[in-house]
């Protein structure tokens, strides 16, 4: 089976996953960075992305029943995907919504984690739906095709790339503006007769459902899930790799979204100092936080000042 | 048959390790305005510390807890006079990523030293005596009324006890406590009446180390093993209760810690959810109280 | 409250920060190829394994064995090495674990995955993609079924034989009822499935299978569900962490005296042995994965083990380290370092016909190899005679706990109609 092999392979396959956290990374952007949204439940919504995709793909699942093996199973797949995971989990986000987006804060912060472990537990425990902790595989139209790396990375970028341009697109807009407004000073925008929120439940479907979109791209990638893959490690992880790149700009989600990649994968070049490596790895990313978080909080290309208190 | 009485016992117990965490959580919470997500490894870095005075050095185990929880406190305060000094003007989040690396270090740290095996105590068995033993039919229904304690599970609960009373006098008796309650309320206002805030915060450090620690010992005792990520795995549990107490209000860390154990362990009552959804439902029923008290039950107002 | 941070050029500045630097780094080693590989003469194989995460002390005991098995291979001559990547125990890093040396590095055969799950996703993802010849160490089952070609194989059996060999013991027992508790996760779950089918064979009612998550401080709702059909015994499929806080917790409970208690070999071990009072799991037994021990080649496995590296191996690092033998033999037996003729090798020198090796006798099975006849390795752990779906078949004994001792017995004839 033909594809591209060697150093090159490698580097693909390395972007391709950074492509797909720059997605993930926009989507709270969205959420935290413009709207100013503590969502702590990224792995869930990627997560609820992935699964949809993998039940959709199954070839003896319902919706081969309901649609047809042409449709599951062939390229068309591809798309179908990725528009019903963002479906899913924008109706996942807007169920969430309801209860937890009045919150304040910190509250939002640890009810979003509270929700991100139900739906961690959801997927361990109902084998039906998704395997269970035996895991699942994603039936991928992409398997087995020439080239198959390359094409991933094409979807993936091509994703992100549509994504950043709607995203910059609506921030720009009166629409955008509006939840700015929210970020810096909510009761302000409600004075001026915006009903915030409705505008806050928007900005929080329409993040938790592009998380939802880059499930669909991680599971074409990894091709098996198991509910492990969406600890709130990774929330942790994405929140990281959005500040490294810059707080409160699309620019600088995106290029986080690359750096985390970087940063989980650069200790593979440091020379082995037996196991202790990668206890010392977890030791290095928390100075790295720490002296990130000291002296430039702000991140690489960040609009938004964290260190005013708020 | 599960009886309703060891459930809300059990809830108890497994509440005073809780109530013991979140207590110093929403300390924290409250004066410092930040979520520690250190905590956790406060808790673990207790227990472990334990472990090697109490095996390793040799000490009678009671020493060896107060040892660790003393050393925790000056862990606290390094924590806070190194690193949370040069960020008190820092937003929440910056503080909530900064503790996130405390973690990370603290983890990898005790896992360099001690590795991932568990480990354990090794204290004698202590068996449950069966207090309570019978049936009952109430409308045609059976009730079961069964209830085992043990010495082990009442001095935990004394504990939980002990602690929030010890809690409450030094916050309401004590200069220190009063100083850290006005801060909470206020933190400017303190500043300019005369209060030294950073003592105040250093002591909020201290005070919530050392109960973590201590939570981190009970849990250990409580479950019979000690391993690397124990800390963390109770952390979302803790949050809820402080949380669902109203953050900043250690009162409500008290009240949220019970009431979240005891609801969790009736979750196995509810029919398909049994208990492996258990901590899905501590977060439930954080959502259902914050739904009528956005802030908590206290609202983060001390009485 | 937040504020604005004016000014660009502050954000140029910071570009040769750290992430910068990294992107680049990743860029130029990626397209340049890996630094410190392809100077020497010797072959590569690349390994996959958990040096963190929950399965890191398996993947400590895997580097163990193989460091042993290289002198063996390169005490003659200096053949091959191995090139580590942590999986950390994730499917997600995994598979990049595995991109790294099948498609970075461009090694032809490479160990990947202790667990299953990640097994299962770098076959899926970049082994059988890439043609490259895998070896691993998970033990579903659904390994065996993978349609991979003849791409992967094992030399630890599937973890499904170990359920019949215990349901065959609980059956030979005399219980007629039986609860489960299993780790939720897919070894727990695979074993829990295949250890109901069999106790439903033989005759053995299994009241209740109750799964648990690790990390909990207390198990008292699964041990009452396990409890409360009234069954003969309660069998655990468990790791050890989960298992002290049960076994405490059952005693204090009261319930030890009320059923008898059956294990997999995963309790078995000093992690139970050294954080459980004797009194709780006193009078246990289970089975264990076991190499013929009454055969040299395991005798001296032990000892030279315990020799070289001051403990005790167990079976797992048995089958690392056959593992790893047959990794290094297939090298030499290829006449060439590539996945397709590493493949054509390896099923064939694993198993008859052929002139019986043990690992000791490695040089002369060079040789042999050499003139070109075919030759039949015998593992520490067994036979080692990898079949049509890249599996071996397994032995199973009985291991007792008394005395405060984790104590083996007999072989476990798993029963026929299994």
């Amino acid at each position: 089976m033909a594809g591209i092999t060697g150093p090159a392979a490698f580097l693909i396959s390395i972007l391709t996953t950074g492509a797909i956290y720059a997605t993930l990374s926009l989507g709270l952007n969205l959420q935290w960075g413009y709207t100013g949204l503590f969502n702590f439940s990224v792995a869930a919504f990627w997560g609820i992305g992935a699964y949809t995709t993998a039940l959709l793909l199954q070839p003896d699942g319902i919706a081969a029943a309901v649609l047809g093996p042409g449709l599951t199973g062939g390229p068309v797949a591809i798309p179908l995907a990725i528009v019903l995971s963002g479906l899913i989990s924008g109706i996942a986000a807007a169920i969430v919504a309801v209860p937890v987006l009045r919150l304040r804060g910190d509250y939002l912060a640890i009810a979003t984690l509270g929700f991100a472990e139900t739906i961690r537990l959801i997927l361990l425990n109902e084998t039906w739906l998704s395997g269970g902790g035996s895991g699942m595989l994603v039936n991928s139209p992409l398997a087995g095709v020439d080239y198959d790396g390359l094409l991933r990375l094409a979807l993936s970028t091509g994703v992100l790339v549509v994504v950043y341009s709607v995203l910059r697109r609506g921030i720009d807009s009166p629409w955008g503006r509006v939840l700015t407004g929210i970020r810096e000073d909510e009761d302000a925008t409600k004075a001026l007769g915006k009903d915030t929120v409705s505008f806050k439940l928007q900005s929080f479907v329409i993040g938790s459902a592009i998380m939802g979109i880059a499930g669909t791209l991680i599971a074409l990638q990894i091709s098996f899930l198991v509910p492990g893959q969406f600890n709130p490690e990774w929330t942790f992880f994405i929140w990281i790799g959005m500040l490294l790149g810059g707080t409160g700009s699309n620019y600088g989600a995106l290029v986080g979204g690359f750096m985390l990649v970087a940063l989980l994968n650069i200790p593979r070049y440091v020379p082995e100092f037996g196991g202790v490596l990668a206890d010392a790895r977890l030791l290095v990313m928390g100075v790295l936080i720490i002296v990130m978080m000291t002296y430039k909080p702000t991140g690489l290309f960040g609009d938004v000042n964290l260190t005013e208190g708020s | 048959m599960v009886s309703a009485i060891q459930l809300a016992y059990n809830g108890l117990a497994f509440g005073s390790v809780i109530v013991l965490a979140a207590m110093g959580l929403s300390l924290l919470y409250g004066i410092g305005n930040f979520a520690n997500f250190a905590h956790g490894e406060l808790l673990t870095v207790g227990a472990y510390l334990t472990l090697l005075l109490y095996g390793a050095v040799g000490l009678p185990f009671v020493l060896a807890a107060v040892l660790s929880i003393g050393l925790a406190v000056a862990l606290g305060v390094l924590i806070d006079r190194g690193l949370m000094v040069h960020h008190r003007q820092s937003s929440s989040l910056t503080l909530l990523l900064i503790t996130v690396g405390v973690a990370f270090i603290l983890r990898s740290l005790i896992r360099i030293v001690w590795s991932s095996s568990p480990r354990s105590y090794g204290l004698p068995l202590v068996v449950d005596q069966q207090v309570l033993d019978s049936t009952v039919t109430v409308a045609g229904y059976d009730v079961v009324l069964s209830l085992g304690v043990s010495g082990k599970s009442l001095a935990i609960i004394a504990v939980g006890i002990l602690a929030a009373t010890g809690v409450h006098l030094f916050l309401t008796r004590t200069k220190t406590g009063v100083a850290m309650r006005a801060t909470s309320a206020n933190r400017s206002l303190s500043k300019v009446t005369g209060i030294d805030t950073e003592y105040v915060a250093t002591t909020t450090w201290a005070v919530a180390a050392g109960l973590a620690a201590l939570s981190g010992v009970v849990l250990a005792y409580s479950s019979g093993v000690i391993y690397p990520r124990m800390g963390f795995d109770v952390l979302l549990v803790v949050f809820a209760a402080v949380v669902l107490g109203g953050i900043g209000s250690p009162y409500g860390a008290m009240v949220g810690a019970y009431v979240i154990s005891i609801a969790r362990e009736f979750s196995v009552l509810i029919p398909g959810v049994g208990s492996r959804y258990k901590l899905a439902v501590a977060f439930l029923v954080m959502i259902v109280v914050l739904l009528f008290k956005p802030e908590g039950i206290y609202g983060g107002k001390w009485s | 409250m937040v504020s604005y941070n004016s000014g660009g050029e502050t954000r140029r500045s910071y570009l040769g920060k750290a992430g910068g630097a990294a992107l680049l780094t990743t860029g130029l080693a990626g397209c340049t190829g890996v630094i410190g590989g392809g100077e020497s003469d010797l072959n590569t194989i690349g390994a996959a394994i958990p040096q963190t995460g929950n399965l890191s002390d398996f993947g400590g005991q895997f580097e163990r064995q193989a460091g042993f098995a290289l002198d063996i291979v390169n005490d003659a001559e200096e053949r091959i090495e191995f090139s580590y990547e942590d999986t950390q125990t994730s499917e997600n890093t995994g598979v990049t674990a595995a991109e790294k040396l099948v498609s970075q590095d461009g090694l032809p055969m490479v160990f990947a995955g202790l667990s299953s799950s990640v097994a299962i996703a770098i076959a899926e993802s970049v082994a059988i993609p890439n043609e490259t010849l895998m070896a691993t160490g998970g033990t579903s089952s659904a390994i065996t079924e993978l349609e991979d070609d003849n791409w992967v194989f094992r030399t630890s059996p599937p973890s499904t034989l170990q359920a019949q060999a215990l349901a065959t013991m609980i059956a030979d027992d005399g219980n007629s009822d039986v609860s489960i508790i299993y780790l939720n996760d897919d070894f727990g779950t695979a074993v829990k499935d295949e250890l109901v089918a069999s106790l439903d064979t033989l005759g053995v009612n299994v009241t209740d299978s109750v799964g648990y998550a690790s990390g909990k401080s207390s198990y008292s709702s699964q041990l009452n569900q396990a409890a409360s059909g009234d069954p003969d015994a309660i069998a655990f499929v468990t790791f050890p962490q989960g298992f002290i806080v049960m076994a405490k917790e059952a005693f204090e409970m009261g319930l030890k005296d009320q059923v008898a208690y059956y294990g997999i070999e995963n309790i078995k071990g000093s992690d139970v042995r050294d954080n459980l009072d004797a009194q709780t799991i006193s009078g246990m037994s289970g089975t264990q994965p076991s190499p013929p021990t009454e055969r040299d080649s395991f005798q001296r496995f032990i000892s030279e083990n315990e020799e070289r590296f001051d403990r005790t191996p167990s079976i797992w690092e048995a089958y690392y380290f056959d593992s790893a033998m047959v990794m290094g033999l297939t090298t030499v037996a290829a006449d060439s370092y590539e996945s397709a003729a590493l493949r054509d090798n390896v099923y064939e020198l694993s198993r008859p016909p052929g002139e019986s090796y043990t690992y000791w006798q490695f040089d002369d099975a060079v040789e042999t190899l050499a003139n070109g006849d075919p030759i039949n390795y015998q593992g520490v752990s067994g036979n080692v005679d990898i079949n049509q779906n890249g599996d071996v078949v397994g032995t199973y004994r009985r291991w007792n706990f008394a005395d405060g001792e984790f104590q083996t017995g007999d072989f476990v004839d798993v029963a026929d109609d299994l």
